[in-house]
């Protein structure tokens, strides 16, 4: 065999791949000449090592030949201009392509927040696979048989329906409740604060996907066992393993406590799901066994039926849809439903929620999470669409008007042979590096505001971004498409000039476009006034509702809570008592009272009390709370009939205060009438109404007045309602905290002014407002933005109107009043069809309040004026200059 | 100054040229640095030398025939010009003045020692 023959293939062929054309003969034969040579000397092996070696040392700039790797064609080329150019007429108009690219950041930013609040809202519960059967909430429905009306809908359902669905009805697949009680884990005698403790059964992993990492899901059906989620396992244990760990569970609200040995452990419920991420799921057998001692007059099956407040889930068999299940478990609950409704004159019935749609299930009671709102997603999402659709226009506005200032360029070019294909491929180019800029701008500001919008909105919606790329690479694809065209108009308004006019001066008097550049400006117009008039609404609604008389004296008062339900024994009612002489002896400290319930927190015990003369007359959903005697003074009630407690009489622990409502829907003839009648609370207790007070809203003024009955305690409560003196109340609360730790040690000190609640109950209210008002303010800067860069071309293009209008005698007034009149028609034209938008959007919104302020003149006649200011403000400067111009300056150019 | 500075491997390279006389290409150049010298060089290493030389005008070349131990490629004759020589005398000639000043040869030795 020839030397040749075993050069080393693949370097021989890289070689001659790499190698310079020129020098390819040269080396190469010279390589294979020393290669044949060591071969026959040195060997195969050494030869073909030389050769690799003398190959790889041949890579150098000087023998490796040119790569073309971009291939040079013309239309590159010609890109390569144009981007260039684009970048110079970019930095060349700084003030104009900031504008542009402001504006345009601005609106991508808005829009992005916008669409990711709109996903995450309406991505809940979608993380289960429903594919092998849907899944429904058994929510209640409560209609009095009488009058035929809906009394009250509820989230929470009785207690036996878990248990009895699934082997009652062959389209149930599995069926589980939860129910929770919030409590102090305690391990290692240190206590964990759990609001969430949820009680179920194993089925629960069953119904839906979430998942169980450790354990059997079935551990969950028996009691004594407890199965935590992961971020309560690592904040308890750390990074010790959890299964087996003994842990004491205590309620808060009442003396309860479980021993539990940990079973299992679960990843954390994603935020967008209805239910509340559980700190720890517990056997919740345990808890109906608790109720039953709670209500030792009801036998089992009573208490099954009658008990709500469980949160049932049902998985049916793939195929079953709603309309056919829906009947179906309104004539199954009938069975054992039956004789309470006949008893309490009231059907309670079910309502099947699909899981997708509980989020947004509105006037339900006693949901885990506060409702969304179909219809702000909605309105969001116009929002947003309009808040790109503004910063786009402002685009074209900003470069169409920029055409006049290029207009000889064009003309040049043309004249120069330029094809139109060229020019609007130049100006496409220059349009498609705007919008890319001001997207880069965008991330970086998104990154930014990130915790604030965060903040804003009340939860970490970005964090779950990457389940939404599909709909994100979409939004890009649209972005880009829509930088695209916004760029096509002006290229190809521009492009259509005739380079001989253009070229000859008179092209600047041109009224292209004004007419499309005027009805985008009018656009902008109409949306900032609708927002800014629909925010003037809110915040009247809120104020008004803050501030409306609720019958109820909330000066002041701080609500103290009292101490969990396991740290009370039978000393607790003398305690309570001692801690008030306490603190009534500091002179900061005006009044106290106990109750078991403050204004706005809902009052969550009720039950169907009849009257005692009439046991199959009225019967009436009463709300119950527990005062003592200086309740009534305190929040400064009326008694319109009867009298108040009285401390001095030792028989008024069978006496009741109602409120108007109750009165009213016991049907007693007046609240005189009702004075020394009995209502009937069961078990033997019937209480004697002394007095009838006026209704005040516990709530607010925006939930319905409930019928209430109050009773006597002497000692105890829930809370301590303390009223304060304005001065000195960071001393008041330090005094207040140490002797509430004397009195009551261990239990954590915690205290609220009353009216905080409120703000509370609002908060849907206001989280609205603030989104709404960031919006609106992102939407007025953005048409700020565009009239400025507007207003400054087209007075630049007037100059010469002006300074002739000057120079034939008109004042400053007459040429500001000529450079304005056009934008303040168009604010009149915009106010007359803004108006009615949203007045009728306005009235749509106050009309979900059961007390709502009047539409009032201002709401629209506000937003005006501030916009013309705005308006003014914006274009002022330039406007002032061109006035106070030297009319020689501008008229000599010609 | 750049153009006609001579690095001691390009003298070297210029000097075996010089005495291959007409034998000189790549792998007799190769070989005989190799020999004279002691160290071996690439042939990639040899071809940057050789190009920047001709570059310079200290050499010629010229495509000489092709053999089949070559796989049929040409060989290519490297000849040095007389710009090359007298390079090389230049060259030759500042030693010598280093020589001189320095004088003794083994007075480096010492001062080492």
């Amino acid at each position: 065999m020839l030397p040749e023959e075993h050069i080393p293939k693949f370097y021989h062929w890289l070689f001659a791949f790499l190698c310079k054309q020129e020098l390819y003969n040269e080396l190469a034969g010279d390589l294979e000449e020393s290669f044949a040579e060591n071969f026959n000397t040195l060997g195969s092996k050494e030869a073909k090592s030389i050769y690799k070696r003398e190959v790889r040392k041949m890579l150098r700039p000087s023998i490796i030949r040119k790569f073309k790797i971009i291939p040079r064609f013309t239309p590159f080329d010609m890109f390569k201009n144009y981007l260039k150019i684009s970048f110079r007429n970019i930095w060349r108009d700084k003030e104009h392509s900031l504008i542009s690219i402001f504006g345009l950041a601005t609106g991508i930013v808005a829009s992005v927040l916008i669409f990711q609040y709109v996903n995450f809202e309406t991505s809940y519960d979608l993380i289960h696979d429903q594919s092998d059967g849907g899944i429904y909430r058994l929510s209640r429905i409560s209609t009095d048989m009488g009058t035929g009306e809906i009394d009250s809908k509820s989230a929470g359902h009785y207690m036996g329906i878990q248990s009895r669905v699934a082997d009652d009805m062959p389209e149930v697949m599995s069926a589980t409740q939860l129910y929770q009680i919030p409590g102090v884990l305690t391990y290692d005698a240190q206590g964990y604060t759990t609001e969430n403790t949820m009680f179920s059964t194993g089925s629960f992993f069953d119904v839906f996907d979430f998942k169980l990492v450790e354990g059997n899901k079935y551990d969950l059906d028996q009691p004594g066992t407890i199965f935590l989620s992961q971020s309560e396992s690592m904040r308890i244990f750390g990074n010790e393993n959890a299964i087996g760990k003994l842990i004491t569970f205590n309620a808060t609200d009442f003396p309860w406590q479980l021993e539990l040995q940990v079973k299992g452990v679960y990843e954390d419920l994603p935020e967008n799901t209805h239910i509340i991420n559980p700190n720890a799921l517990l056997c919740v057998t345990q808890v109906n066994d608790q109720m039953a001692t709670f209500f030792p007059q009801m036998d089992e099956n009573e208490l099954r039926w009658r008990l709500s407040g469980y949160h049932n889930y049902i998985k049916v068999l793939p195929g079953v849809n709603r309309e056919e299940l829906q009947p179906k478990l309104v004539e199954w609950l009938k069975r054992y439903r039956a004789p309470y409704n006949a008893n309490q004159g009231r059907e309670q019935s079910i309502m099947a929620h699909p899981l997708t749609d509980i989020h947004f299930v509105q006037d339900y009671g006693n949901q885990m999470k506060p409702a969304g709102n179909l219809r702000v997603i909605t309105l969001f999402k116009v929002i947003g669409v309009l808040i790109v659709l503004i910063a786009w226009t402002n685009f074209i506005n900003l470069a169409s008007a920029k055409a006049v200032k290029r207009a000889k360029e064009i003309g040049i070019r043309k004249s120069l042979g330029a094809y139109k294909k060229q020019l609007v491929q130049q100006f496409l180019l220059e349009a498609v590096l705007i919008n890319l800029f001001a997207l880069i701008l965008a991330s970086g500001i998104i990154l930014l505001v990130i915790p604030k919008f965060h903040q804003l909105i009340g939860y970490s919606a970005f964090d779950y971004f990457m389940e939404f790329l599909p709909f994100w690479i979409m939004y890009l694809v649209v972005f880009l498409i829509g930088s695209l065209l916004t760029g096509l108009y002006p290229a190809l308004v521009l492009t259509r000039f005739d380079p001989i006019k253009v070229l000859r001066g008179n092209f600047a008097s041109s009224s292209q476009g004004t007419m499309l550049r005027k009805s985008l400006i009018f656009l902008q117009f109409t949306i900032v006034l609708v927002m800014l008039s629909g925010i003037l609404a809110i915040r009247s609604q809120i104020q008004f509702m803050l501030n409306a008389d609720m019958g109820m004296n909330m000066e002041q008062t701080l609500a103290i809570q009292g101490p969990p339900g396991y740290l009370r024994d039978s000393t607790y009612a003398q305690k309570t008592q001692a801690f008030q002489g306490e603190i009534e002896r500091n002179s900061r400290i005006r009044a106290t009272t106990l109750s078991s319930i403050i204004p706005g927190v809902r009052n969550q015990f009720f039950q169907t009390i009849n009257r005692m003369d009439r046991p199959s007359g009225e019967t009436v959903m009463l709300y119950r709370s527990f005062v003592d005697h200086g309740y009534v003074n305190f929040y400064d009630l009326d008694i319109i009939a009867g009298r108040d407690f009285d401390p001095s009489l030792v028989g008024d622990q069978n006496v009741i205060l109602l409120n108007r409502e109750a009165v009213e829907r016991y049907n007693y003839e007046s609240p005189e009438d009702a004075i020394g009648k009995r209502l009937d609370f069961t078990n033997g207790v019937t209480p004697q109404i002394v007095g009838v007070v006026e209704n005040f809203s516990q709530m607010g003024v925006n939930f319905a007045i409930e019928p209430l009955a109050m009773q006597l305690i002497n000692g105890g409560g829930n809370y301590f309602n303390v009223r304060v003196e304005t001065q000195g109340i960071t001393e008041t609360m330090r005094f207040l905290e140490e002797s509430y730790s004397a009195f009551f040690p261990g239990s954590p000190f915690e205290a609220s002014f009353v009216d905080q609640n409120f703000n509370a109950i609002y908060e849907a209210d206001r989280r609205f407002n603030s989104v709404l008002q960031f919006f609106a303010i992102v939407a007025i800067f953005i048409s700020c933005l565009g009239i400025f860069g507007l207003s400054s071309f087209l007075i630049n293009q007037k100059m010469k109107e002006v300074s002739i209008r000057k120079v034939l005698g008109a004042g400053i007034a007459e040429i500001i009043r000529v450079l304005t009149t056009e934008y303040l028609w168009l604010v009149s034209i915009a106010t007359i069809v803004a108006v009615p938008l949203a007045y009728w959007l306005i009235n749509n919104w106050l009309d979900s309040f059961l007390v709502r302020v009047d539409v009032n003149v201002l709401f629209f006649a506000l937003p005006v004026i501030g916009l013309i200011a705005i308006i003014l403000i914006t274009i002022g400067n330039k406007t002032r200059k061109a006035a106070l111009t030297n009319p020689a300056r501008t008229l000599k150019n010609e | 100054m750049k153009g006609t500075y001579l690095g001691e491997f390009q003298e070297i390279v210029l000097l075996s040229v010089m005495a291959l006389e007409k034998e000189a290409y790549g792998v007799k150049i190769q070989k005989e640095i190799a020999e004279k010298t002691e160290r071996s060089i690439s042939r990639g290493a040899l071809h940057s030398a050789l190009s920047r030389l001709e570059e310079k005008g200290f050499l010629d070349s010229k495509f000489g025939e092709a053999t089949k131990v070559r796989g049929g490629k040409s060989k290519k004759y490297y000849e040095v010009t007389n710009l090359g020589k007298s390079a090389l005398k230049e060259a030759e000639a500042v030693r010598k003045e280093f020589h001189k000043s320095i004088g003794d040869l083994s007075w480096v030795k010492y001062s080492v020692a």
